[in-house]
């Protein structure tokens, strides 16, 4: 179980993480979602004891990971953002040497190695130096070094940028493996579909900040049943707003989400059938609309109705 | 403590995986011992001497250094005397047949060399001369090679920095290596007054100190080894940007392990690779150059203990670094002077007594003189074995604020 309260790091002026408090249950999978530069990979340093926390607390199955830290990082498996691998030596010989950092030892550790080889599917390669893998191969390869030691806690930063889509399935479904089998799972991502196919809980992250959290469903029903309607043209921004509020079908029903000169962006039930009623009530400002998307209630639009802008950049 | 010895293991396998620098490590040295023995081995007693006249054109600290080193006056020990000239001079006098041969240094040698392009030595020899101009011929390739040894401690950094500028940051510009090599030059120049001309007096202090005939070969030989682990302490130092650019770094930091533990187990990997290439340099200046050898294992041992002080003293230096550029820039910074004076690149009994004594105090330079008197059987048990005792207390304080700094900014930057 992870335990977050109020967590804060800062690196000079720059707040990379603002008073973040989430909990993370065993057996479960929790989705840290959130733009580049968010403060994922922040946060996942302060939880694994690679950064020290400006403020706040996190327990790692009750272990203080700055007050008992070594206890803590016991029971703690880390496939980091970034490759940690060695290159000169063998995928089996990296397992040995990560697994021996975590007490397993002799027929055991053989045992494991082998086992999470085939897990990963590198069981033919096992032998090859990690320099002469394919970026996917040294991903699972990074994946298994995390997870060798069956790590009561998990922590997976981003761990399918830039791999092929083969082994991008094959890596999802490693994760679910280990949630299914009681592990404690902590997963960052940028990728929309990911969280919502693969997180029990999610926190949508920006700029440092934890602006909203919940199962899926409980996100979802953050905006009801309504569409977002994105306009993109010209908007006189004054007079958007009252023109909206004269149509009679979505009078007291729709939320403005965002508005500018060149952008306009509406949570409105069932957008398709008011179209025309819409389009109407601009038109009487002089507004011209060139594009219009249409989007049913997703995270994508969720993020959007939180912060205004798109998750992908 | 398992898992320093995991590390070190490790780190050794690793060594082993990557042959090729163990093969340059040992292979540098050996080459130089080989031309040295060629070059002087046996050759007691008078032989005929040459004459070379030189003609320094590019009068840089460079070539300062290889006129030092031929013995500008009376050189005794290489086969022939040198004499400075100018080019036309030169010329002129080995169509007369007045020398065995002409060394032309070439304007722009120095900077060829710091830069690793090619360069040409013009070596004129006189026809009417067989075997003088052969002997002078061999003899200069030997004082070229240290030339271009001495060159890899400052090449390096200056080489780095000309040619891979870095991904974003402190990029130094050309005109600032070029400033950089210009001081390196002056202070080079200056040290090189009170260090080269020695070199020309061996003969006269050797004959007085030692009784054996020690010929040049054995009394190099040992500054080579020290010479040699100390490039070695070096390049496994460099190891720990290997492990941080390789993320492996920060992945030792989240196992349930102290940072130290890990830090200690690659300096332990380090010892051992440094006590097998003092063993086998050791057995090889027996066999090679009549070097006493009494007691081997603690020889090794003194080296491994010695290799773990240099080791954690080049790593506090890359730890210090924000670059790996400039890591290397500082360690050659370091590592040159101390190399000079230390006894690693002249031998001591070459050098003036001042310099000895302050050479004495370097750390290489005090090592190497128990080294000495260990394979000699001339050492005081109770002061060497204070000198252990000392050695692991300073490297481990060394090693204490390594470890502090590779877990704090190092590791996260
Ligand atoms: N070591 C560091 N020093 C200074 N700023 C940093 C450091 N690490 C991250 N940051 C900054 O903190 C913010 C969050 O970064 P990060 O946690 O890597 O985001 P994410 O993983 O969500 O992409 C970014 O603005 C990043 O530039
Ligand atoms: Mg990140």
């Amino acid at each position: 179980m992870i335990e977050v309260e109020g967590l804060r790091k800062t690196f000079g002026d720059l707040v990379a993480v603002d008073d973040v408090s989430f909990r993370a249950e065993p057996g479960a999978i929790f989705g840290l979602l959130g733009p580049n530069g968010a403060g994922k990979s922040t946060t996942i340093g302060c939880l694994s004891g690679l950064l020290d926390p400006t403020a706040g607390s996190v327990r790692v199955l009750g272990h203080d990971v700055v007050g008992d830290a070594l206890a803590a990082r016991e029971s703690l498996g880390v496939v980091p953002q970034e490759l940690a691998i060695y290159e000169d030596l063998s995928a089996a010989e990296n397992l040995r040497f990560w697994g021996g950092a975590f007490h397993l030892r002799g027929a055991e550790l053989n045992r494991r190695v082998e086992e999470v080889l085939e897990r990963v599917g590198l069981e033919d390669r096992a032998k090859e130096p990690a320099k002469q893998f394919s970026g996917g191969m040294k991903r699972r390869l990074n994946f298994a070094c995390g997870v060798l030691h069956k790590p009561k806690v998990l922590l997976l930063d981003e761990p399918t940028v830039g791999v092929d889509p083969q082994s991008r399935v094959r890596l999802l479904d490693l994760v679910r493996e280990e949630a299914a089998s009681g592990t404690c799972v902590l997963y960052t991502t940028h990728y929309m579909e990911e969280a919502e196919t693969l997180c029990d809980r999610l926190a949508i992250v920006d700029h440092g900040r934890l602006i909203a959290e919940g199962t899926l469903a409980e996100l979802r029903g953050m905006l009801g049943e309504r569409d977002l309607l994105r306009l993109a043209g010209a908007f006189d921004p004054d007079k958007v707003g009252a023109a909206l509020a004269g149509v009679e079908a979505i009078r007291g029903d729709h939320e403005v989400v965002q508005s500018d000169a060149e952008l306009l962006t509406v949570s409105v039930p069932q957008a398709s059938r008011h179209l025309p009623a819409i389009f109407a009530a601009l038109d009487a400002t002089g507004a011209e609309v060139r594009e219009t998307t249409l989007t049913q209630p997703s995270l994508e639009t969720l993020f959007i109705k939180l912060t205004g802008k798109e998750l992908r950049e | 403590m398992r898992f320093t010895l995991l590390t070190a293991k490790n780190d050794l396998r690793r060594r082993l995986r990557d042959p090729m620098s163990l093969l340059i490590w040992l292979g540098i040295p050996i080459a130089i011992a080989l031309m040295i023995q060629l070059a002087f081995g046996g050759s007691g007693g008078s032989s005929p001497k040459a004459k070379v006249l030189v003609a320094d054109r590019d009068e840089s600290f460079l070539s300062g250094l290889l006129l030092g080193a031929m013995g500008q006056q009376q050189g005794q020990q290489l086969p022939f005397e040198a004499e400075s000239v100018e080019l036309e001079e030169g010329r002129e006098r080995i169509e007369e047949g007045d020398a065995s041969a002409l060394l032309v240094i070439p304007e722009g040698f120095a900077d060829a060399l710091l830069r690793e392009e090619p360069c040409t030595l013009e070596l004129v020899t006189n026809p009417a001369q067989r075997i003088l101009p052969a002997m002078v011929e061999e003899s200069l390739t030997l004082v070229v090679e240290a030339v271009f040894y001495l060159h890899r401690v400052f090449g390096e950094p200056l080489d780095a920095m000309l040619q891979e500028p870095a991904p974003g940051a402190n990029t130094l510009p050309n005109e600032e290596v070029a400033r950089i090599s210009t001081m390196i030059n002056s202070i080079m120049e200056r040290m090189g007054d009170a260090l080269f001309p020695p070199v020309i007096q061996l003969s006269i202090e050797v004959e007085e100190e030692e009784e054996e005939d020690s010929d040049m070969g054995a009394l190099f030989f040992p500054s080579i080894l020290f010479m040699t682990l100390f490039f070695l302490a070096q390049g496994l130092a460099e190891d720990i940007w290997v492990e941080k650019q390789q993320g492996t770094l920060r992945r030792a930091l989240t196992t349930p392990h102290r940072a130290g533990e890990f830090l200690t187990g690659k300096l332990l990997a380090a010892m051992v690779v440094i006590a097998a290439v003092c063993a086998f340099g050791l057995v090889v200046g027996r066999f090679g150059f009549g070097l006493p050898l009494k007691n081997l294992p603690l020889a090794g041992a003194w080296a491994a203990v010695a290799g773990a002080l240099l080791t954690s003293l080049m790593l506090l230096l890359q730890l210090m670094a924000s670059s790996q550029r400039v890591a290397s820039l500082l360690s050659g910074l370091v590592m040159m002077p101390l190399l000079m004076i230390g006894g690693s690149f002249f031998p001591f009994e070459a050098m003036p007594p001042l310099l000895v004594t302050i050479g004495r105090k370097t750390p290489n330079g005090w090592a190497l003189e128990q080294l000495k008197a260990i394979n000699a059987d001339g050492y005081d048990p109770t002061s060497l074995l204070a000198s252990f005792l000392g050695i692991v207390a300073i490297s481990g304080v060394l090693l204490y604020l390594c470890t502090r700094r590779m877990a704090g900014a190092f590791a996260r930057s």
